[in-house]
């Protein structure tokens, strides 16, 4: 048994040795897997958290792609050659990220890089993409750190709103309602503090106060004395920054407490599955890049697609996103055809998608980088289990209550 | 001890010339190579604590500790990376001085909580202290050698030799009989003369100022970190989980437990079809592994290896 | 001042869960002596079961609103029978051989399970939290100075009532006896006859029945995601190291002690609620500092 064993360790140990010459092979494979077409299949490179507590939203981005993938290989592909999709996981670890970073991009040689979430994982990124100044096209990463690393980066294309400018959006809208004086609560990470601090100076300077910032650790499941200190301040409205899984646990406790605010807005990543139905939902606002229901064509058509291939709705925006990301990247590559950094560069310049996420495409400069993609959120409220935009007018779909 | 000695300086021959036959071409397996070097200092330094017995829980933080104290020194006073380093052995070994001294006490499973309290005490102090942390939002720095990973690899291996001298030194010198007689009853160590108190700070010194180099490295290499990642409970874990497969108490055991568990983790991750569930596989391949070699890698090999230099002292 | 009552109730309130949590981990660690970092995972699991449980009842059975008893009363025995059969097979199979191995590699060993068990669990159920929004999470019961949810009382209830009931069981039944003769000595308990094998699988069983329980009544309270049991089981182990090892009864004051604390710090500390983790561990520090060996008496 133990000579068995030692052996199959021996053998382990020299494959894992290999594994590092053998690098294409797994490319390789999957490009065997799809020889039915005529020409090599065009490989792409996702970079995504997909196991971990992120990894719901690097899974649910998957599907995106996934679809994407499905109809731009079925109308033709990139001039006639199918695209693959080699997705990496990050595990939310900066040195995993890289190293995934590197392999995809110098062993795998992949056309362009996507993906892209968590900040800190983009961050860690900064220095290697500088120097392999590999197409990018990236959705996640909102802190204003990044954008500064990759200032004036000509190869870097970058799909999700910044910080400020999701702050910029929510401010319109808050100074949009009828409430001078606001709470704050918010999870204590990165993102939560981020958004925290633009609104603490942002919010006077439009005429309204805050009267108390608390923050919690998300995931604890006991929010009572802070709702209290919170309800001692006697605000109109009520901020929350959470995670998904804090929303429930603090509207709830919000009752234990008594504390009832004129207006609850909740800004997180993206609400619990689900969450239309619970009984603490109804009037509750929030910030979001698209929801499912919003009027757009292209939405409703993506809506469709996603639902008769999947079976359940999208989980949350991050997959619109992600079918964007996919859709624009590739356009561009037609145009520009294979192996033509600048072309593509070029090509996605002059991009206009009208996207399932509402607004058409467009790449232009942002506060440090050249080529930002969406630049505003929409303001949405909780009505009878659905969420109707509400802010801005011209895209709204029912009036706040 | 000749023989290991020699060995050992056939290994860092091999570890030297690696990035000449051809790793220095493949900037992945350069990249995964400074890590792994990194992450042997990390194994090879807790299993030197292991041997009073102690189970620590803090070298992840000692990590954050290291990475942290770089990434202040360059944030507040533009210090470069290697200067930070210095410190950043100061800092470790000062910290770990005092630790072991409150922590004296304390056997098993109470060293371990109360070494795991210490990093998320750490952790929340990063977190409170904006102004020299800069908070959640953590600290970017420039790439070490301007992003040379074969000038960073010589470092991180020089920090590795390092690491195995302390080990080598411990296993060989008098200091020995002292470590095994502590992990065996300390009270009766004590009755026969060992002084308990000085050895177990010296090794708790020395083991986590090698563990706040190793993030003194990370911080510079991968040039931003913040307090979630620096002080992760899971490199805690990996500096436990690397001795303990490669086997305990002994040199070579951390060093190929670390070569073997991430390289195949590595493998495992990027390859299809184990991708989507590697972790599962590699669970499964760490209980297997206690089911089958209760003393590690090494002990398993120990009969065949008897008489070869990289023998153990067990 | 004026939240202080409010504060006491909700920390003792809270500390009902800790304790079965920590109970279950306690006698593995007492009777077998045994460090399991699986224990989080079995609670996880449990949670899982109480969610289907809910599924169940709420959609094809149709019970509405009297679906949160039945949540209780059936998910809880379902959830710790199955959990009981998973932690004897895993003792049979995995432990049992390790027994007589350095504690270390035990620790190992279940460590090992616990990603084995998280990843399995994300993989066939997906890493998405879900959200069970079981009526009594949400409706209020008026006590006159505060409102607090039923599932609130519930999950306290249920709690005392196990913890309760599983100290009868070692303090009274033959069983409990003989677990904790082994716990004491195990050589001594083996020569007057006691089976120490079986004691050990039966009290491994239990800890992750408990465990399962804990998990059932963790529904309740937050989202189910294959990851609630890192920080269950790091609570958990502060929990039994504050008791000092091999002090069930302890746990008991040690959980009202985290409860009460997580309660104090976050109404009356600046910043508490970001603060309480650090700080409770401040607190277990200098515990054990002052008291190496917990606060065993």
């Amino acid at each position: 048994m133990r000579k068995t064993l030692a052996t199959i360790l021996a053998a382990s140990a020299v494959i894992a040795a290999a594994c590092g010459g053998g690098t294409a092979s797994p490319s390789a494979t999957t490009a065997a897997a799809t020889t039915a077409a005529p020409k090599a299949a065009i490989k792409l490179g996702a970079l995504l958290p997909l196991t971990g507590p992120s990894g719901a939203t690097g899974l649910d981005m998957k599907d995106g792609y996934e679809l994407a993938k499905a109809q731009i290989n079925a109308a033709g592909g990139v001039n006639g050659a199918p695209i693959d999709i080699i997705y990496e996981d990050d595990k939310n670890d900066p040195a995993t990220a890289v190293a995934s970073f590197e392999k995809l991009a110098n062993n795998d040689k992949v056309e362009v890089l996507m993906g892209g979430l968590a900040s800190t994982i983009s961050a860690a990124l900064i220095e290697p993409a500088k120097k392999a100044a590999i197409p990018m096209a990236w959705t996640g990463a909102a802190a204003t750190a990044v954008e500064k690393g990759f200032t004036d980066q000509a190869f870097f294309f970058h799909y999700h709103p910044w910080e400020y400018q999701n702050s910029l959006s929510a401010l319109a809208f808050l100074k949009s309602t009828p409430y001078k004086t606001w709470a704050i609560v918010y999870e204590d990470g990165l993102f939560g503090t981020g958004a925290t601090d633009g609104l603490k100076t942002a919010l006077p300077a439009q005429g309204q106060t805050v009267s108390i910032a608390e923050a919690f650790k998300t995931g604890s499941t006991d929010f009572t004395a802070l709702l209290n200190r919170v309800k001692a301040a006697n605000a109109e409205g009520l901020i929350i920054v959470p995670f998904a899984g804090d929303i429930i646990p603090l509207l709830t406790q919000m009752r234990e407490v008594g504390l009832k605010p004129k207006m609850v807005y909740a800004s997180p990543p993206s609400f619990p599955p689900d969450f239309g139905k619970s009984p603490v939902a109804e009037g509750v606002a929030g910030l979001t890049l698209w929801t499912e229901d919003i009027p757009a064509p292209a939405s409703k058509k993506f809506v469709a697609d996603f639902k008769a291939k999947y079976n359940h709705s999208p989980v949350s925006y991050w997959s619109a996103l992600a079918y964007t990301n996919v859709m624009t990247a590739v356009d561009a590559l037609k145009k520009s055809g294979v192996g033509n950094k600048a072309g593509w560069i070029t090509a996605m310049e002059a991009t206009s998608y009208a996207s399932p996420l509402g607004p058409t495409l467009k790449f232009t400069p942002s506060q440090f980088i050249k080529h930002q993609g969406f630049t505003s959120l929409v303001s949405f409220q909780w009505q009878s289990g659905k969420q109707e935009i509400v802010f801005p007018a011209d895209l709204s779909t029912a009036k706040l209550k | 001890m000749r023989r290991e000695l020699a060995g050992w300086g056939l290994f860092f021959l091999v570890v030297a010339a690696l990035p000449w036959l051809g790793l220095a071409a493949d900037r992945y397996l350069m990249f995964l190579a400074n890590v792994m070097l990194m992450f042997m200092v990390l194994a090879l330094s807790w299993d030197v604590v292991a041997r009073t017995g102690q189970l620590s829980l803090a070298h992840g933080a000692f990590f954050g500790l290291g990475a942290y104290t770089v990434g202040i020194a360059y944030r507040s006073a533009h210090l470069p990376p290697l200067a930070g380093l210095a410190i950043a052995a100061i800092v470790g070994a000062v910290v770990a001085i005092a630790l072991g001294l409150v922590t004296l006490r304390l056997r098993g499973i109470y060293f371990a909580i109360a070494t795991l309290a210490f990093a998320e005490v750490l952790r929340t102090v990063a977190l409170q202290l904006p102004d020299l942390t800069g908070g959640n939002v953590g600290i970017s720095m420039p790439p070490l050698f301007d992003g040379d990973r074969v000038i960073s690899y010589y470092l991180v291996a020089g920090l590795f030799v390092l690491a195995v001298a302390l080990s080598v030194w411990v296993r060989r010198s008098r200091m020995q009989y002292a470590v095994t007689a502590i992990r065996a009853n300390e009270t009766v160590a004590a009755v026969v003369g060992v002084s308990v108190v000085r050895t177990k700070i010296v090794l708790f010194a020395a083991s986590a100022t090698l563990a706040a180099l190793a993030g003194a490295f990370y911080m510079p290499f991968i040039t931003h970190t913040d307090p979630a990642d620096a002080f992760d409970t899971s490199r805690s874990v990996a500096a436990l989980v690397f001795p303990i497969f490669g086997g305990l108490y002994t040199t070579v055991g951390p060093v190929v437990g670390t070569i073997l568990l991430r390289s195949l983790e590595e493998y495992l991750r990027v390859t299809p079809p184990w991708k989507d569930g590697y972790q599962v596989v590699y669970g499964l391949v760490i209980v297997i592994a206690v089911l089958f070699m209760p003393r590690g890698l090494v002990g398993l090999a120990g009969e065949r290896l008897r008489r070869s230099p990289w023998r153990s002292s067990r | 001042m004026e939240a202080l009552p409010q504060t006491l109730l909700f920390g003792i309130l809270r500390s009902g869960l800790y304790a079965l949590t920590a109970l279950g981990l306690a006698i593995s660690l007492g009777v077998i002596g045994v460090v399991n970092f699986a224990h989080g995972e079995f609670v996880m699991i449990g949670a899982y079961i109480g969610f289907w449980t809910y599924l169940l009842a709420s959609g094809p059975l149709g019970l509405g609103p009297s679906v949160s008893p039945v949540v209780i009363l059936i998910g809880i025995p379902v959830s710790a029978l199955v959990l009981y059969l998973v932690a004897a097979g895993i003792f049979r199979v995995a432990l049992k051989p390790v027994l007589r191995q350095p504690e270390i590699n035990q620790m190992l060993l279940t460590f090992g399970l616990s990603i084995v068990m998280v990843n399995a669990m994300s993989i066939a159920f997906t890493a998405q939290a879900k959200d069970a929004n079981i009526p009594w999470r949400f409706d209020l019961l008026d006590l006159g100075f505060v409102s607090v949810t039923y599932s609130r009382v519930a999950a306290f209830a249920v709690c005392a009532l196990l913890v309760g009931g599983t100290y009868v069981l070692l303090q009274r039944s033959r069983l409990g006896k003989q677990m904790r003769a082994v716990a004491q000595n195990r050589l001594g308990a083996q020569i007057v006859g006691i089976p120490v094998d079986r004691i050990y699988e039966i009290a491994f069983g239990l800890s992750a029945s408990l465990a399962a329980a804990a998990g059932v009544m963790l529904i309740f309270q937050t989202q189910v995601s294959p990851f609630v049991g890192l920080a269950t089981l790091l609570k958990s182990f502060s929990i039994v190291v504050l008791a000092g090892l091999g002090n069930l009864t302890g746990v008991i004051w040690a959980s009202l002690l985290l409860g009460i604390a997580e309660q104090v710090i976050s109404q009356y500390v600046p910043n508490g609620a970001a603060l309480r983790d650090g700080l409770f561990f401040v607190l277990i520090f200098v515990v054990l500092l002052a008291r190496p060996g917990g606060l065993r008496r």
